[in-house]
């Protein structure tokens, strides 16, 4: 298998979480297909010196997440949110969720979306973002507490 | 337990990611407590919905710009590399080419100088026969002569070259 065909085959498996992420984490469509380019550019070139899904399905986050923190930090940005079209069971409290995560502090956004969207446990969160196990529980825990304060009035 | 103690642990005890004896204190202390109760319940729904949000799918052009981007990259560095070899072998001709140069002019310089010291030394025979016609001499004239042919041709042959 070339190496083309083995970054697409990287591609066709990540590209939904490194979009999700991208896209929760910076709330616009443009940023998120930007950085997702970013990352798959950059998962190209290193492709050759990863060996086992564990190690490379981190550090597809790690380049991720430290993408939209950058991007974040270099903007100044507050995200806007645009709607996302996807159907849910409960659309109105699944997009105040989504606005609400948007207005994370980016450290705490970033723990929040690996830990509770995406699934990551703390210690993968921990290797991801270069933090402690406590850290990270400890940032999900005030994550949570601050999206419970700004949907105080639609948590019923 | 009270319930900033509980708050605290909350998070971690809905991960039931907390100790067997916190574990049973949070839940004793959750059965009689409404306002620590509604606070679990509401951690609990945010993380379940978090749970529920749909992935989303990235455009399709996403994937093109990608292979460009890549294409763009190995093409800008096979140009690279190949100026810079071009480069180098410039500089290694030119450094040759130079040190030849310097070389056979250094060679001329030396048979400039002879030249010179020959027309000088040639004067002098020539005088001195005048004064006195003599055999050696008329030897040495000779030999100057001939190594004076000898020079102008090596500075003939270097400028040649």
């Amino acid at each position: 298998m070339s190496l083309m065909e083995e970054f697409e085959e990287v591609y066709t498996k990540y590209k939904v979480k490194v979009y999700s992420v991208c896209y929760r984490m910076m709330g616009t469509k443009e940023d998120a297909s930007d950085i997702t380019q970013d990352v798959f550019v950059k998962v190209y070139k290193k492709l050759n010196t990863f060996k086992g899904n564990s190690s490379l399905s981190t550090w597809i986050h790690r380049i991720t997440v430290n993408l939209c923190l950058d991007r974040l930090r270099k903007k100044k940005l507050i995200p806007l949110y645009e709607n996302i079209s996807a159907p849910s069971p409960n659309p109105w409290l699944k997009s105040s969720i989504e606005r609400a995560i948007q207005s994370l502090p980016p450290g705490y956004r970033a723990v929040f979306i690996l830990h509770d969207v995406e699934g990551l446990t703390h210690y993968e969160i921990a290797e991801t973002l270069g933090i402690a196990d406590g850290s990270s529980k400890s940032q999900l825990h005030k994550a949570r507490k601050l999206l419970r304060d700004k949907l105080s009035g639609v948590l019923l | 337990m009270r319930c900033e103690e509980v708050s605290e642990n909350l998070s971690s005890y809905i991960d039931g990611e907390v100790k067997d004896k916190m574990e049973k204190n949070i839940s004793a202390h959750l059965k009689k407590c409404e306002r620590c109760k509604k606070e679990a319940y509401e951690l609990r729904l945010i993380k379940t919905e978090a749970r529920s949000l749909s992935p989303i799918e990235p455009p399709d052009w996403i994937w093109s710009n990608i292979k460009n981007t890549i294409w763009r990259q190995r093409l800008f560095k096979r140009v690279f590399a190949i100026a810079s070899a071009a480069c180098l072998a410039i500089v290694i001709v030119g450094s040759l080419f130079f040190i030849r140069t310097s070389q056979k002019r250094a060679k001329t310089d030396i048979a400039f100088e002879r030249l010179k010291t020959l027309d000088e030394a040639i004067e002098e025979c020539r005088e001195s026969l005048r004064v006195n016609p003599n055999a050696r001499v008329r030897k040495t004239l000779y030999n100057m002569y001939k190594e004076q042919v000898e020079t102008i041709n090596l500075i003939c042959s270097e400028g040649r070259e």
